[in-house]
This record gives C-alpha cells, structure tokens and sequence, in this order.
C-alpha cells in the first residue's frame, strides 16, 4: 500500500464533476467522509469559468488533499466501439488514429479526439483537471450492473447529445454519438434511434437479436417525453433515471478511484 | 475501472497547506525525539557516573576494611610472638634453672620437663645426695613422685620424676 493511499483513511474525498452547457457550467459535487458519509451538490453557473465559480471550487478543493476534478465531454467527435483491438477500431472509425483510447472490460473502446482533451485541458487549465470522460464512460460507469444482464438499450442525455450503447450481458453491440445543434427536440431524437437500431438489426452479428428494454439516464429533462415515445414506438420497456450530468461525472469519478457509485 | 483520458495526478496529502501542517507535525516530532534522546543520553551519563562513584566507593570501603582486618591480624599475630618470645625465654629461664640443679658427676641420659612432671634420668656418683638437693630446690614448685636406682660399677644409675604440687603423683 502507497503512504498516500494509507493516510486517504484519514481524509474526506471531493469529487467535482464539470460539464459545460455552451454559456452555461454546471458543478456536481460528492464528497465523501472518512466515515464513508456520502455528500451530493449540484450548483449550475451562467457566467462559466467565472468568479463565481472559481470560488465556489476553490472552497470545494479546500475541503481535502484528495480532491478530484473530472470533465465530461459530449463532444461529437468522441465515441465507443464494440472492440480493443486499436487495428479493428481504426477500421470502424478512422478517427480512432487520432485519438486517445481507453479500453473498457477489454471489448469497449471509449475514445475521443486528442484536439478535443487539448482544448479542454487549455480551458480548464485553471483548474488542473484530473479527468476527462466521454458520455459513454457515465453510461458505462451508472450501468454497469444492469449490462451484465439482457440485451438493452442504454442513453444518456445530456442538453446537447445523445449517448446510444447497446449492450447484450456485458458486451457492447453497438455505439452512437449524437450532436444536437439546435437542441434537442423528442421526434428527432426518436427517429434517430429507430434508425439506428435498424441499422444494427441489418448487421450480420445481430440479426434477429432485438433489444428487450430501454435505459435512459436524463440530464437533460426531455427523458420522460423520450421514453415515452420510444414506448409506444418500439414496444418495449423503458426506464428513466433523472440525474445532474455533471453529479454523475463526479460519481463516475469517484467509483473510477475505488470508491463505489 | 479505467474511463479517464488523460493522466491523472496521484493525490496526496502532503501538497499546500497540508504539507506545511505535515511537515510542522514532523518536524515537531524529529525535535521532540532529538530532546528525548539528549535527555536519555544525559541522564544515561548521570546514573552511569553515580553508578562508577559508587563503585570506586564502595571498593574503597571494601580496601579500608581489608586494610583494618590485615592490620588488626597482624597485631594480632605480633603479640602473640611477643607472647611466645616470654614464654620461650621463661621456659628457657626454668630449665636452665633445672638443669643447673644436675651436680657435676653426674650424667643425665634423659631429661623430661613439661607443666605437670619433670623427669631426670642418668647416672651419678653420689645419687642421694643430688636427690636430696634437687628435692629441696624444687619443693616450692614440684615434689618427688617417682624414684628408681641401680648400683652400677660404683656408679648410681637413676630416674627421678617430679610433679607439680597439687598434681596426682
């Protein structure tokens, strides 16, 4: 055992989860005593890295020597493939080669262009980030019990994207980020997910294999509506969770530093 | 589980303020051990140098009572030739005195002398006449208890014992 990890007995943790919604930053913190008291806050900032802010975290990051800070991007230009071979993964995605990769229970990729990290780590150079995730790993982080189970679809929303996985016991089939520019609107969104689901019934892995349930984490508000309509539209069950996209980047954060979700 | 994409910075508690606070705590606590140290070596040297003076004391005590116990001895030992001295020169001085009572023709073969007896053996000339001054000398001290003669070529050999007054003859 490292000297550090013995004295982070002794310490509270702080887990601050950063996400940034165009004008508008959002800051999820967990903090965790040394008793194992778990502490949740989620605060929204319209002026971004402003003062405000600033002080607001530097109080955060004051409350112990472990402190984490984590950014969730949902930039487009980040993604997940169903494989860790990098050779594979170029092949489904070329834009692999010029990103970084994280493998994930050795058959899911998450990756994300290496202009996007460098342009986050610039602009939260301020703030020394500890971590930068990518939708996917929030998707796989909050469900990560539920996967090892049927075959389901699973979503995160966020107020500008959309994070489609679909996974059959532990296996990633498929994976799709979507941009919206001008918001998020349900029937868009819908449509896009039928039609991605077409496409991968069309694959030959996974033909005649249907999903069995939807999974729909909400950090962005239309969860409900969308569940709905993907109810009606393919048939089957779905579940909506509403959380703080940037409270769940601090719970990924903490449970990626052994501390459970 | 690994999600992050860039390298994280391990956390410890030994950064800012903390590290002040850890390092004041250590600090503290090297000067604490440091005082601890000097006090234990300084008292160590205090109880060891009690413990040499008692000693170098204590073999002093035992020297001077050796010296008292060899001095008294030989006191002891020096009276007691002096004792022996006056005894011998006493012892000396009575049988001198004995055998000054041998007359001239006589020849004394044996000649006993302790606390309770004196015995005189020989032959003599004129025996009953020795006998007669001899018993008369030492009346004070002894008287005759034994007598035996033979007549010898004109000669008189003899034995005279003589005990001290009060013992059995």
């Amino acid at each position: 055992m490292a000297l550090s990890d013995f004295f982070a007995r002794f310490y509270n943790k702080v887990f601050i989860g950063l996400y940034a919604q165009r004008d508008l930053l959002r800051v999820g913190v967990v903090t965790l005593s040394s008793q194992g008291e778990v502490g949740i806050e989620h605060r929204a900032f319209a002026s971004g890295l402003g003062e405000e802010v600033m002080s607001f975290l530097q109080e955060k990051v004051a409350l112990s020597p472990y402190n984490y800070i984590a950014v969730v991007t949902d930039s487009g230009r980040c993604g997940a493939l169903p494989t860790c071979s990098l050779s594979k993964a170029k092949e489904l995605d070329p834009a692999v080669g010029r990103s970084k990769t994280v493998c994930v229970d050795e058959e899911w990729m998450n990756y994300c262009e290496e202009e996007v990290l460098v342009a986050i780590q610039e602009r939260y150079a301020s703030l020394s980030p500890d971590a930068v995730y990518s939708p996917f790993a929030l998707l796989h982080a909050f469900f990560e019990a539920p996967m090892a189970g049927n075959h389901a679809v699973y979503l995160l929303l966020t107020p500008e994207a959309m994070s489609l996985a679909v996974v059959k016991e532990r296996h990633l089939r498929f994976a799709e980020q979507f941009r919206f520019t001008t918001g998020a609107l349900v029937p868009m969104m819908v449509e896009q997910i039928t039609g991605t689901l077409e496409t991968y019934y069309g694959k030959p892995c996974c033909r005649g294999e249907f999903v069995e349930s939807v999974h729909i984490v909400d950090g962005a508000g239309t969860g409900a509506l969308l569940a709905k309509a993907l109810e009606e539209v393919l048939l089957i069950e779905t579940e909506l969770l509403e959380v703080d996209t940037a409270l769940l980047c601090a719970q990924t954060c903490m449970k990626e530093n052994g501390y459970g979700l | 589980m690994a999600y992050n994409f860039i390298d994280a910075v391990s956390k410890t508690p030994f950064s800012g303020a903390v590290r002040k606070v850890w390092y004041g705590g250590a600090f503290l606590l090297a000067l604490l051990l440091a005082a601890s140290a000097v006090v234990h070596s300084m008292s160590g040297g205090a109880r060891e140098a009690l413990a040499k003076e008692k000693t170098v004391q204590e073999t002093l005590v035992l020297q001077s009572d050796q010296l008292t116990r060899q001095q008294a001895q030989f006191e002891f030992g020096k009276l007691l030739r002096q004792q022996t001295r006056t005894a011998n020169v006493l012892m000396a001085d009575q049988l001198f005195d004995l055998l000054d009572l041998v007359p001239d023709d006589a020849t004394l073969e044996r000649f006993e002398f302790n606390e309770t007896s004196v015995i005189f053996a020989g032959v003599c000339r004129r025996f009953d006449a020795m006998r007669t001054d001899m018993s008369r000398a030492l009346s004070g001290q002894y008287r005759i208890a034994e007598t035996t003669q033979t007549a010898q070529k004109g000669q008189t050999r003899f034995m005279l014992r003589f005990t001290a007054n009060g013992e059995m003859p």
